[in-house]
This record gives structure tokens, C-alpha cells and sequence, in this order.
């Protein structure tokens, strides 16, 4: 495994909440992986603990076999790398200046990017096809755009490994899918694990290998026909609105 | 990218006129030719004007560099760290500090009934002294403070509570205080960058390298912080260690330049803004040498401004950075419509 957890509990102090205990996942050496659950069940807390952001309340995240506390920061960050869609960003900054920082865990103490460096964060612009934009003010991108310039900073990153959170918000149906093809693209081709929260169940279910699912304080992950069989869907959502309709395997309106 | 030496060479030649120009301006003309000789040869035609030049003009000119470019930085830091286009140098309480250390001495000393001669106590070396003591307790509790919150912005907040205490106290101390003892508390918080000797200058020479050399170390991390500070941590940056280096850094700089020249308004908030606008980028390893040189720049000419060519007055220096930078920076925001940070 890749990135595993070893019955964790996650959750905050002061003041003291426990958002999920007893957490079992497991990130294989390449795949698409979801993180589903209702608003306010602890998706973000979930990519921050998994992420090394957030301190753990109990137990031990283990990278390549090997507890996550045991690397430096600097090899932590050549292995996993962030995506955090609510964070605002500085208005001026370049897309090209923005995706160059990927490559800080490997640059000297002065932070100059050498050929090595600059070649990827060229090769990470036109994987995302945004290579004609790179001299352009991250302010003037679309959310589009913009969702794209974050995850070819990880992508720049170089790292085995991506988390990101709720990559798919603020965008429209098109972009969505746009977006989360690009990250399956991405997982194929090079062979990367990616890690990410979204509302988007339905197309979660098509596009992702597994799916980790929060309700009520507990964790579970599977492959997506698993849990449709388990019937573990039809209890996520309050049943006065919406249903999942398991014939097409979609989340419907009543 | 053959461009850098032309740059850093022009970047020089520019200082060193300002810093010729300053030179050659104050309330006793002297002739440009003699004003060369003496900073190259040591000579002019009068031993007077050679000693204007040498141990009065020219230490000047260089405390305004320091304090223009230690100043700079110490903004620059601050807003890069505080993630606020608002901070300052004076954001951690350094210069209210000082003020108290300063105010304690010069209104508070009789007030405590310590019946020296105020000779004494009023001399320039027991001002600095006052005011480095005042900065050290303040940067003390701000390191305490800042090894107990994770917060960044609660820092700020308590850096800002710091300067009201202290300010009270300032307050209360003015109130019971004669008019002579104010009207020196007044002198002091209009900031002077004259009357220091060599050695004067050698010792803020030695903070201030000091100060710049802990800058290179934050160059990288603080480009991370720009894009956040939970990005910053997931790039490999530690941000305890980065809390303790920009906050030391920013007291020593600050610190060390408000004890020796009183606390210069303006020039730390507005600088980096300026040169943001002029060079259009945030990276750290452009935007550190460029607000050192525009520091030293603006320093110097405010200086000149300060003379008054021509007349036997001088204008307080904090009134001229201020008299001239504000509409300098309205302008430019008003030009470019936003502010580049």
C-alpha cells in the first residue's frame, strides 16, 4: 500500500471533536479514489488528516509501510501532495509563477529553479492544457481554469501521491466532468493514487476505482458496486428528497 | 536572462548619485568639487566643511539606507507573513515598545521621583538604550506569545493589544509630565536619522546585516506562504521554525533602527507596495533586494527633502515620508486600480 490508515481517529482539539474513529483506509499504487458523504460529515477533516496537515487524534498514517511522522517534511512533500480548492490565493501571481512552486520540495535553500525543474512545470502545464496561459494573472482564469492551475501545481509537484479537496465546486456540469477526467487521465497514465472529496456522487460512482464513504462518525471504503449492492447509499441522504435508484445507479429526485 | 549585472549595476550607480546628492544638500552650502574631494581624499578646501561632510552628512546618508532598507524588509516580511496588505514593521508592537522604554526615561524619571540630574538621563546613549530595552521585552513577549498560538492572524491581533498597553501607559506618563520633558518625548517620536556617530552607525550597521542575512533563509518559505499556510506545510515548509525566523528577523531589523532613529512612520508599509507595483511579481528573491534598493532610495531623497536646500531649517523626517509617500502610493494604486499583493 501506498498510503494506509491504521485505525485513526480524526477530529480537532481545543475544543475537543472527534469527527471519525476507527478509520481503515487503504490507497493502492495507482487509482481514482472518491470521498463521499453529506455536508458537515468530515470529508475535509479527512483529506487534512490524510494529508499530514491536520494532527491525527489516535493512531498512525503509514506511507510505504512506515509511519507518516517518520519522514522529514521535505519527503513528505515529494510523495504527497495538496489541492485545497477553498484557499484563496494572491490575485497577481502568475499561472506559471503559481505552478513553478510545486517544485519547491526540490529546489536549494534559495528556492532557483533549475532545467530539470522548469521542464516539469512545462510538461504539468500542457498535461492540464493550459501551456498559451502561463504568463496570465491567476485572477483573470475562469473557476475552470483556475481548478486546473491548482492541480498542475501538484501535478508539478512530482509527487506519487495527490489529495485534493473538493475540486469540483464552484464549477459547472461540463467542467465537473472535465475536471475529474482529467484526474482519472492523470491516474492512468501516470500511475499516480489520487485522493479527493467531492459532492459529486453520481459521477464519482462511473469514474472512481474505490470510494471512501463518511456517515454518522464511521469510514468505509470499496469499490463502487460493492457498496450500490450493500445498500449502504440508500441510507446517506434523509429519504424526503432524494433516492438512489438502483437500476441506473444514480442518486434521483423524488 | 543576461540582464541581472546590467541591472544591479545600474541599481548601484542610481544609489550612489542619491547618495552624492544627499551629501551635497544642508544648511551650509559647500561647493560639489570640495564635496568630492573630501568623501574621496579626505581634503577640502576648508577643514570645516570636511568635517561636516565626513562625520555629520555622510553618517546620515548611511543611516537613511540602513533605515530605508531594514524598514522595507521588515514590511515586507510582515505582510508576506500576516498574509495582510495592512502590516508593517510596527505590527508587533516594536515601535510602541520603544516609545515606552523611551517615555519611561524622559517623563517618567522624575515622576518616579529618581532625583538625578537630568543631564544624565537625557543623553543620547541612555535614548537608545531606552528604546532597545523597550523593543527587546516587547520582541520577548511576542516570542512567548508566538510559541503558545498557532494562529497567525491571533498574533497580529496581540502585537496590535501590545501597542495599545503600552500606549496607555505613554499616555498616562505625558498627562504628569512637564512641557519640556514632552516636547523631548515629541522630538523622539519624530524620528531623526542624524546625529549619529561612527560608531553609532557601525553597531545598527552589524543588526542590520544581520537582520538581511536571516532574510535570505526565508526567501523560499515565505514564496510557499504566499499561496497559504496549509499549502506552505504541505511543500515541506516548517512553519514553527518560519514563525521564529521572520519574527526575530523583523524584531532585530526594526528594533535596532527605532532605537537609533526613533520610530520612521510610513516608509515600512508603503515601500513594499511600491515596489510590488513597479516590478509586478511577489516572488521573495526578486521583491527582497528590490525594497532593500527602494528603501535606501526613498530614504535618501526624503532626507534631501528634509534639508530644506537652501534654509538653516530642517523638517522632522516622518513628516516628509509621509508628506510624500502617501500621494505617491494613492497614485500609483489609482493608476494600476489594484493593489498587487
Amino acid at each position: 500500500m501506498r498510503l494506509e490508515t491504521k485505525n485513526i481517529s480524526i477530529g480537532y482539539s481545543r475544543p475537543e471533536v472527534e469527527i471519525a474513529k476507527s478509520v481503515d483506509i487503504q490507497i493502492p499504487s495507482a487509482g481514482l479514489i472518491a470521498v463521499i458523504g453529506v455536508n458537515g460529515s468530515g470529508k475535509s477533516t479527512l483529506i487534512k488528516s490524510l494529508s499530514g496537515v491536520l494532527p491525527l487524534q489516535k493512531g498512525d498514517i503509514y506511507l510505504h509501510d512506515k509511519p507518516l511522522h517518520s519522514f522529514s517534511p521535505k519527503t513528505i512533500a515529494q510523495e504527497l501532495s495538496l489541492v485545497l480548492t477553498k484557499q484563496p490565493i494572491p490575485q497577481n501571481i502568475s499561472v506559471m509563477d503559481f505552478v513553478a512552486l510545486g517544485r519547491q520540495p526540490y529546489t536549494n535553500w534559495l528556492g532557483i529553479n533549475k532545467h530539470r525543474d522548469k521542464s516539469h512545470i512545462i510538461k504539468s502545464l500542457k498535461q492540464v492544457d493550459l501551456y498559451q496561459l502561463k504568463e496570465k494573472p491567476c485572477i483573470a482564469l475562469s473557476d475552470g481554469q483556475l481548478q486546473k492551475v491548482l492541480i498542475a501545481r501538484a501535478i508539478a509537484q512530482d509527487t506519487k501521491i495527490i489529495i485534493l479537496d473538493e475540486p469540483t465546486s464552484h464549477l459547472d456540469m461540463y467542467h465537473k466532468a472535465m475536471v475529474l477526467k482529467l484526474l482519472k487521465k492523470i491516474s492512468k497514465e501516470a500511475h499516480k493514487s489520487i485522493v479527493f472529496a467531492t459532492h459529486e456522487i453520481n459521477l464519482a460512482l462511473q469514474l472512481c476505482d474505490s470510494l471512501i464513504l463518511i456517515k454518522d462518525q464511521s469510514v468505509i471504503q470499496d469499490k463502487p458496486k460493492t457498496l450500490i449492492e450493500s445498500g449502504v447509499l440508500k441510507g446517506l441522504f434523509p429519504k424526503d428528497l432524494i433516492r438512489f435508484d438502483e437500476e441506473s445507479q444514480i442518486f434521483k429526485m423524488i | 536572462m543576461r540582464k541581472e549585472p546590467k541591472i544591479i549595476l545600474t541599481i548601484f550607480l542610481v544609489l550612489f548619485v542619491a547618495v552624492l546628492f544627499n551629501v551635497s544638500l544642508g544648511s551650509v552650502s559647500i561647493p560639489f568639487k570640495d564635496i568630492l574631494s573630501s568623501l574621496f581624499s579626505g581634503k577640502s578646501s576648508q577643514a570645516t566643511w570636511t568635517y561636516i561632510i565626513l562625520e555629520y552628512r555622510l553618517p546620515k546618508a548611511i543611516t537613511s539606507i540602513i533605515v530605508g532598507s531594514g524598514l522595507g524588509i521588515s514590511g515586507l516580511l510582515m505582510q508576506t507573513f500576516f498574509r495582510n496588505p495592512l502590516a508593517g514593521p510596527y505590527v508587533l508592537g516594536l515601535s510602541s515598545g520603544a516609545g515606552l522604554g523611551v517615555a519611561l526615561l524622559l517623563m517618567g524619571s522624575s515622576l518616579l521621583g529618581l532625583g538625578l540630574s537630568s543631564a544624565i538621563w537625557f543623553s543620547k546613549t541612555a535614548i537608545i538604550a531606552a528604546s532597545s530595552l523597550g523593543s527587546i521585552l516587547v520582541m520577548l513577549a511576542i516570542l512567548i506569545t508566538s510559541s503558545k498560538i498557532k494562529d497567525s492572524m491571533a498574533l497580529l491581533i496581540i502585537g496590535l493589544m501590545f501597542a495599545s498597553l503600552t500606549g496607555a501607559v505613554v499616555n498616562v506618563l505625558s498627562y504628569f509630565s512637564t512641557s519640556d520633558e514632552l516636547q523631548q518625548f515629541v522630538f523622539w517620536s519624530l524620528g531623526s536619522l542624524g546625529d549619529l556617530s561612527w560608531v553609532e552607525v557601525c553597531i545598527l550597521a552589524v543588526f542590520w546585516g544581520i537582520g538581511l542575512a536571516l532574510c535570505l533563509f526565508l526567501i523560499k518559505p515565505l514564496d510557499a506562504l504566499l499561496i497559504g499556510e496549509s499549502y506552505a506545510k504541505s511543500l515541506g515548509v516548517n512553519i514553527k521554525f518560519l514563525r521564529y525566523l521572520t519574527v526575530i528577523a523583523t524584531c532585530i531589523l526594526t528594533g535596532s533602527i527605532t532605537a537609533f532613529a526613533g520610530p520612521i512612520a510610513f516608509v515600512g508599509l508603503a515601500i513594499p507596495h511600491l515596489m510590488r507595483l513597479v516590478i509586478k511579481t511577489n516572488q521573495h528573491l526578486v521583491m527582497i533586494p528590490a525594497v532593500c534598493f527602494g528603501g535606501a532610495f526613498i530614504m535618501l531623497i526624503c532626507d534631501s527633502i528634509s534639508q530644506l536646500p537652501g534654509s538653516d531649517y530642517t523638517l522632522p523626517i516622518n513628516a516628509v515620508t509621509s508628506f510624500l509617500g502617501a500621494p505617491v502610493v494613492i497614485w500609483l494604486i489609482m493608476k494600476s486600480r489594484q493593489l498587487n499583493f
